[in-house]
């Protein structure tokens, strides 16, 4: 039953990440592929629909960790306290950015929220990246099972850690770049125009770097986390993940110059769901790393709560969670075909 | 308020202290910090939110305009 929800958790963090990335990407992007007003809107109208509802798959991720893993989610919780609640403000200012922007027609008022929208949603791929990073970095677990961490320290990977140093920092920027490129594909698929042409240039750039960082944080994560790629072959969900993302970024990497933009971007989910799903298929049976030694680590064993409640909660899990796709469905059906900047007085 | 208040000390009635509930790494002075900022946070937003329904009160509702597919509707501006 542990296993089974890992499993679930890391799920629904890599569908967060898929859902909630796009439309990241597209607010990285926003102040170069849309220059105009009118085209600020476009890129809002794309994302509109879906952003509100991607979060909730965070939610989702979090309540199974609540569910299923509460010593795990409470040591974090505590440990990453000041960067969560970052990580929060960065959300709210961006949802309030998103819903007032367009309320009011001065350019100052439109320039500061579209600056909020932007750098929100850079801030916030960068801190997601770098969480991955610590977790596959380690944090310093004393016996008791709880950690505090500065927000750094030396910037080496050795004691004392902090949240920050150059590996964290790495997968924060690959992070970046590889959510900047999600969302370059979802707008070059959900737009037309000048929008849609510069997407789509970006795009080939963007995944032109990510190809090329991919290697090398994986070879990063090695330096860092010995244990975690040896066991890889012999672990079946690991071996299908990687599948996964090599099918999926070279989907991207075939489809893209051909200008199969709903491939490309299925492709861009695929290698990321891909890559999450690797990573913590080889991190298994450990949750949170603890970098004074494996015995100090939190796993699913040691981290999860009672069988029974687990049980329970996974017949709600499996009612739940075909609703939630259920509705992800019908809003891309409702919101089909390519979209178009809302009437002034309208929309987003 | 009152439901909080009024059932410490415990977090969970009669099982969980609050004592018990809370975390031992994160210190006093950094709840406090993040306290004051979600308060400004909440503060900005709710001017912006005044601000903007002053706005669209004094602007008024819009006038009775015919929407296709027949009927008339109030527009929304």
């Amino acid at each position: 039953m542990f296993e089974v929800w890992y499993a679930i958790a890391a799920l629904l963090f890599a569908i967060y990440v898929a859902l909630d990335g796009f439309d990241f990407g597209a607010g990285i992007l926003s102040p170069f592929v849309a220059r105009t007003d009118s085209e600020r809107r476009q890129v809002l109208a794309a994302i509109g629909p879906f952003w509100d509802g991607n979060e909730v798959w965070l939610l989702a991720a979090g309540g199974a960790l609540f569910v299923a893993f509460p010593r795990v989610l409470a040591s974090g919780i505590s440990g990453f306290y000041f960067a969560i609640v970052l990580v929060l403000w960065c959300l709210i200012g961006r949802g309030i950015a998103i819903e007032f922007r367009s309320h009011v027609a001065d350019p100052l008022w439109r320039t500061a929220w579209d600056f909020v929208f932007a750098a929100a949603s850079t801030l916030l791929a960068v801190f997601f990246g770098a969480a991955f990073g610590n977790l596959l970095r380690g944090v310093p677990l004393d016996s008791e099972g709880w950690f505090t961490l500065a927000l750094f320290t030396d910037f080496t990977t050795r004691d004392p850690v902090g949240i920050l140093d150059w590996y964290t920092i790495l997968v924060g920027v690959f992070a970046l770049v590889a959510l900047a490129a999600h969302g370059a594909l979802f707008l070059a698929w959900k737009t037309d125009g000048a929008v849609h042409e510069r997407s789509r240039r970006m795009a080939r750039q963007l995944w032109i770097a990510v190809a090329g960082l991919w290697p090398l944080v994986t070879a990063a994560s090695h330096v860092v986390n010995p244990a975690l790629f040896p066991g890889m072959g012999r672990r079946g969900l690991a071996a299908l993940a990687i599948v996964l993302a090599i099918g999926g970024i070279a989907t991207v990497l075939v489809r893209l110059p051909r200008g199969g933009f709903l491939a490309a971007f299925l492709g861009s989910c695929a290698f990321l769901l891909g890559i999450i799903g690797a990573s913590a298929a080889s991190y298994f049976p450990v949750m949170l790393r603890a970098t004074g030694g494996d015995a100090l680590s939190i796993t699913a064993y040691t981290g999860g709560g009672d069988e029974a409640s687990l049980r329970t909660a996974l017949r709600w899990f499996l009612v739940g969670s075909p609703l939630a796709l259920l509705y992800l469905a019908i809003v891309l059906r409702l919101h089909r075909g390519k979209a178009v900047a809302a009437a002034e007085g309208e929309g987003y | 308020m009152t439901a909080e208040l009024g059932r410490q000390p415990w977090l969970v009635y009669g099982l969980f202290r609050t004592a018990q509930g809370s975390s031992p790494s994160v210190h006093a002075g950094t709840v406090l910090f993040t306290l004051m900022g979600f308060c400004g946070l909440y503060l900005v937003l709710g001017v912006l939110f005044l601000f903007l329904i002053g706005r669209e009160i004094a602007h008024g509702p819009g006038a009775l305009a015919p929407v296709a597919g027949g009927g008339a509707e109030v527009a929304h501006v």
